[in-house]
């Protein structure tokens, strides 16, 4: 109250519309290749493709100003990082498409996203999800962060597992996930895992990124119609 | 059919009593429940808040209970709170977090609650957070190098320089904090002894992916005569798993003008169960690769270095106005081998092998009177100081059990010198150790064995036990947010038998009762010890050496733990105590150029002392901060006596706010600890133990202090500018007593010193740094005369380029000013390095004129005024050092 005094006259600014948040994270593959794929690769090349898997990682990025957010993978100097030096250089692997993006507002309290998948681009359109996610004890460091353990069932069934940190009282994360009392700092979902590998908080001043709300580009779905979608193409083909 | 009004009486009854029944259930329901319901606004906007984060937090440790996020209204409701008392944390980005008590007994609801801004001045500061680097897991600090360090660095050595609180000295020593790190460890393995300066130069920054601090290390084997609870500091090197796959080598051959030559080759491999580490080093540039601690394992402990000390005396410069001297050849041959294997988990086997060989030859000297008298004399002396030196032990780490351990060592050392009477002297021994140690819920106790065998110099048989009792930790909840910890009854007894007559015992109790009340931790901690050393070594020539000991501590601290076990903020607010030791000395070792020496000596000492301060944690509500203070102040009064079977060192350290006595007697022979009494017994709080630490480039701590502070976890740096600017100051105080031979005959140096060094620098974008300082030594050295030396000017600047891969230039001078008695100096050192590194290869080649990593080598041009005379010398022992090296590394 007595800072208030000091403070300018003048309309009054939420702080959290001045404050801007940005972290990396790091998207790599919980568990490399598929067993079917091992099994149809030659043993002498195996160890090699698996190199290149296991060194495969996408970083996307996190930039939360004000009341928005987006989740997209870094534009600039890498967008794609392979480490295929002195094996398989024409060896692909793809995780997410370059320019899948989430983006969330939390004064509409709405979610926007753009997905490729099967040749495909979805766009989302929907509310923000409210989610029911389930505390454990778990805890465990992330950046220095300390970080609990919190677990929920995605649309597929399948357990999604989310460390967030109270220390940083932002309730965002990767893709459509947050609803959490602190921000997500690794995300496992499916076969991929996605761990910050930095974070930065801001003033005024911002942050590089751009938060603008995709166009749409072709006709807008829910995120269930999305999920159930890309549920019923992964059992046509086979996958999970 | 509708039903019927005449019911029965008792079917009435039956369901009121049903209703009341249901009615009570519900009563008892709520009763055991409540709920937490409020609407949380902007203080400064007056509107409601969505996306706080709102969470049911335990008292007791803050585990998280429950969470509600709020939604557009800012509303939050938490309908069945089952416990009595919780702590509801508002908290979301940009304000400060709210805390309150909700008490079910109480009733307390919370209505509304209103966030202020965090007091970030959001107009002026960039805050730019990057990934934590220190992580703190009880008393391991964990450093993650990439925080700290460009990339640049090539050595483990220059990652370490960079961490905040470490300093790694020039003879290879590391410090953290001010304290002496005992043990460098890689991936928790000790296979490299005391090998400390190969191995920092040796180990590639690239392998390395974390440094780990622990503190209060207590390594196991003979050195367990160090205090329970102050142990030593440790610092294990973590390498990455790349590292581990590959074998890693370095290969750097220079040559120049004047046959200078240089070869270092290193070679390692650490793999889960393998470890080996290979360090070879050549030259005639006089760069030595041993610590001192190494040199007097060596050359047989003290008596070679004052050996070493008095030929360098033997050198002193008679009164001549110009003097020119230098000494064409300091040749150095140094190689050593270290592994270590576990075929199994229980078993581990060391090998350490060590072979040294030294030269100097062939000095020049010329000297002239003033040019008036026409006076020139010019000789060479043939200074021939050749010696090899071998060095062997094997060591056999069986764990039969988790808690039975065997230790067995071997280890010889064999020294020739050319020309010397002792031409060969050995050194040889066996080590045998046992230790066992269980635990239960009601009574932790271990027991240590251990016994030596020294074949030569002279044959010792040392015996130890040691047994420790530690009564488990019982507490007893008095309210719901607070505990009594009723916490350690350690009791021990210690012996230690040496040859014929030594004895040594032994006994101390602790004991401690702590009580926690919310994150405040009070505890009042005791500890007795009796002591009692009697050694009569006949044959030997230790002829008496009685230490009785008393001491006893006491400690009252307090502390504060926030957050987690992990970010905890201790804070030590009144520690005290008393310690009483009394130490005689009455011994004397024959040999054969000075026999029937005896050295008496007394100590006494009155301890008062204050807890090391560790890093602390400070939690600033406004800002939600956490800073990291790692630095500290210090001031230190050191008294060392080296002798010739034992060196002994006493001292005083007055950190701010911390007084610590030590005392150590340790075999220089084979770096045993052979008795030791570090004793913080009584200290008294000096005030608020706050330290802060600026974000700005400001530094006035001894210890490179950290530039960052912590932001939940994260670190923030403030940039100001593009140019850095800043202060760094040091302020000495010293007192060293040393007995030297000069000339056979054995005289007392003691040294006090008082210095102070201020340096101002700049740095521009990590381009240009630029570093000038003053200080101001005062010293009385020696003979009973009082000698004053002052150093005014110490300049030295150099120029990085900044671009990885190019090229890296450093020049730089250092200036210094003396004034001993009527004698003023003024010295210049000239130091330059050019080193060229593509960026596409790991091959390096660099140009290196003058020895810029060790000043004392350089050429050195000096004047002197000493009353009415004046003199001019160039003493070069490097002459024309310029020396092209190629470097390779894998």
């Amino acid at each position: 109250m007595l800072l208030q005094g000091f403070l300018p006259i003048g309309p009054a600014i939420s702080p959290r519309d001045s404050m801007a948040i940005e972290i990396d994270y790091r998207c790599k593959s919980k568990s490399g290749l598929p067993d079917e794929s091992k099994a149809a690769i030659p043993p002498e090349v195996l160890l090699m493709v698996q190199e290149v898997v296991d060194a495969y990682y996408i970083d996307f990025k996190l930039v939360q100003e004000g009341k928005r957010s987006i989740f997209r993978q870094y534009e600039g100097e890498a967008i794609v990082k392979k480490k295929t030096e002195g094996t398989l250089k024409s060896f692909t692997y793809y995780l997410e498409e370059k320019d899948d993006l989430i983006y969330k507002d939390f004064k509409s309290q709405s979610i926007a996203g753009k997905k490729h998948k099967l040749s495909r681009v979805f766009h989302i359109q929907d509310e923000l999800p409210e989610l029911c996610w389930a505390i454990t004890k778990e805890k465990k460091h992330i950046l220095g962060y300390s970080c609990i353990k919190a677990v929920i069932e995605d649309y597929h069934g399948q357990e999604v597992v989310a460390w967030f940190t109270p220390q940083v009282p932002v309730p965002n994360g990767p893709l459509e996930f947050g609803d959490l009392p602190g921000l997500i700092l690794e995300l496992t979902k499916g076969n991929l895992v996605y761990t910050a590998v930095n974070v930065r908080i801001a003033g005024n001043r911002g942050l590089d990124g751009k938060i603008e709300k995709p166009k749409p580009v072709s006709k807008a779905i829910s995120l269930k119609e999305y999920y159930e979608a890309i549920n019923k193409s992964d059992k046509k083909f086979g996958s999970k | 059919m509708r039903p019927s009004i005449s019911q029965t009486k008792s079917s009435v009854q039956s369901k009121v009593f049903v209703c009341i029944g249901v009615c009570l259930l519900f009563y008892f329901k709520v009763e055991a429940q409540f709920s937490v319901s409020g609407h949380v606004f902007d203080s400064a906007t007056m509107e409601p808040l969505s996306f706080v984060s709102v969470t049911l937090n335990t008292h007791q440790d803050t585990t998280l209970i429950d969470y509600r996020v709020t939604r557009a209204n800012g509303w939050f409701l938490f309908e069945e709170v089952v416990a009595d008392s919780v702590l509801l944390v508002v908290d979301a980005l940009g304000y400060v977090a709210e805390y309150f008590t909700v008490d079910r007994r109480r009733g307390r609801q919370v209505d509304t609650i209103w966030l202020n801004a965090a007091r970030f001045d959001l107009e002026t500061v960039e805050v730019k957070a990057y990934k934590s680097g220190i992580i703190l897991n009880g008393d391991t600090i964990t450093y993650a190098p990439s925080v700290y360090t460009s990339g640049r660095e090539e050595t483990v050595e220059e990652v370490l320089k960079k961490l905040p609180g470490i300093t790694v000295e020039e003879d290879g020593s590391v410090k953290f904090g001010n304290k002496e790190v005992k043990e460098l460890l890689i991936d928790g393995d000790d296979f490299l002894d005391t090998n400390r300066k190969g191995l920092l130069k040796g180990i590639h920054a690239i392998d390395v992916e974390a440094i780990e601090v622990i503190q209060n290390y207590n390594p196991t084997g003979m050195s367990v005569l160090s205090s329970n609870r102050d142990g030593d500091v440790a610092i294990n090197i973590k390498l990455s798993d790349m590292a581990k796959s590959k074998t890693r080598y370095r290969a750097s051959l220079g040559g120049g003008y004047e046959n200078k030559y240089d070869f270092v080759g290193e070679l390692y491999r650490i793999k889960q169960k393998f470890k080996f580490f290979v360090n070879t080093h050549l030259d005639n540039t006089g760069q030595h690769q041993l610590s001192l601690f190494d040199y007097l394992k060596l050359n047989g402990g003290a008596e070679g270095f004052a050996n070493k000390a008095a030929s360098s005396n033997a050198g002193a410069v008679p009164k001549i106005f110009f003097q020119k001297s230098r000494s064409t050849s300091v040749a150095s041959q140094y190689i050593s081998a270290n592994f270590s294997y576990k075929p199994m988990d229980a078993l581990k086997i060391n090998g350490y092998t060590l072979a040294y060989g030294a030269q100097n030859s062939l000095q020049s000297f010329s000297e002239e009177a003033p040019l008036n008298q026409g006076i020139l004399n010019t000789f060479s002396s043939l200074s021939k100081n050749s010696f090899q030196n071998y060095m062997g032990k094997i060591a056999v780490s069986y764990r039969p059990a988790s808690k039975l351990t065997f230790d067995f060592s071997a280890y010889t050392s064999i020294q020739k010198e050319e020309g010397s009477v002792d031409s060969e002297s050995n050194l040889n021994g066996l080590n045998f150790a046992s230790r066992y140690r269980n635990t239960s819920p009601q009574l932790t106790s271990s027991g240590q064995a251990s016994l030596q065998y020294s074949m030569s110099p002279t044959s010792l048989l040392r015996a130890y036990v040691q047994a420790d009792f530690t009564a488990i930790e019982r507490e007893i909840s008095l309210e719901s947010d607070s505990v009594l910890h009723y916490d350690i009854a350690n009791a021990a007894v210690r012996g230690n038998a040496i040859g014929q007559e030594l004895e040594n015992a032994r006994l101390s109790l602790d004991y401690a009762v702590s009580y926690i009340k919310q994150v405040r931790h009070y505890s009042l901690s005791t500890t007795a010890s009796y002591q009692s050393e009697n050694q009569s070594l006949s044959n030997s020539g230790i002829t008496g050496f009685e230490v009785p000991s008393i001491s006893t501590t006491s400690r009252l601290t307090r502390n504060y733990f926030l957050w987690s076990n992990e970010l905890e903020y201790s804070k030590p607010f009144f520690d005290a105590g008393i310690g009483i030791h009394y130490l005689a000395t009455d011994f004397q070792r024959p040999r054969s150029s000075n026999e029937g020496i005896i050295y008496p000596s007394a100590f006494v000492s009155v301890n008062f002392a204050r807890l090391q301060q560790k890093i602390k944690l400070k939690y600033n509500e406004q800002f939600n901060l956490i800073e990291v203070p790692i630095a500290l102040q210090s001031f230190e009064l050191q008294s060392i006596n080296k002798l010739f079977l034992f060196d002994e060192a006493s001292s005083i350290l007055l950190r701010k706010h911390n007084l610590q006595l030590q005392y150590h007697l340790f075999d220089a022979f084979s770096g045993t600890m052979l008795f030791l009494f570090s004793n913080y017994a009584s200290g008294i709080s000096l005030g608020e133990n706050v330290q802060y630490f600026p974000t700005y480039e400001l530094r006035s701590a001894v210890v490179t202090p950290t530039e960052k502070v912590f932001f939940n976890g994260a670190i923030l740096d403030k940039k100001i500018a593009p140019i850095k600017l800043g202060l760094k100051s040091k302020l000495f105080v010293g007192a060293q007593q040393d007995f030297v031979y000069v000339f056979d005959e054995l005289q007392e140096l003691l040294n006090t010193n008082l210095k102070f060094n201020l340096a101002a620098y700049t740095t521009r974008e990590e381009k240009v740094n630029l570093e000038g300082g003053v200080g101001v030594d005062y010293g009385r050295f020696g003979t009973k005369q009082l000698q004053a030396t002052a150093r005014a000017v110490n300049c030295s600047f150099k120029l990085l380029s900044k671009s990885e891969g190019t090229v890296d230039w450093k020049i730089g001078t250092v200036l210094f000013w003396e004034q001993q008695n009527e004698r003023k100096n003024l010295y210049t050192n000239i130091l330059g390095e050019l080193r060229f590194k593509p960026s596409t290869t790991k091959l390096q080649a660099s140009l290196v004129f003058n020895d810029i990593l060790n000043i004392n080598s350089a050429t050195r041009i000096t004047a002197s005024q000493i009353g009415n005379n004046y003199r001019f010398s160039a003493f070069d022992t490097l002459p024309g050092f310029l020396l092209l090296k190629l470097s390779y590394r894998h």
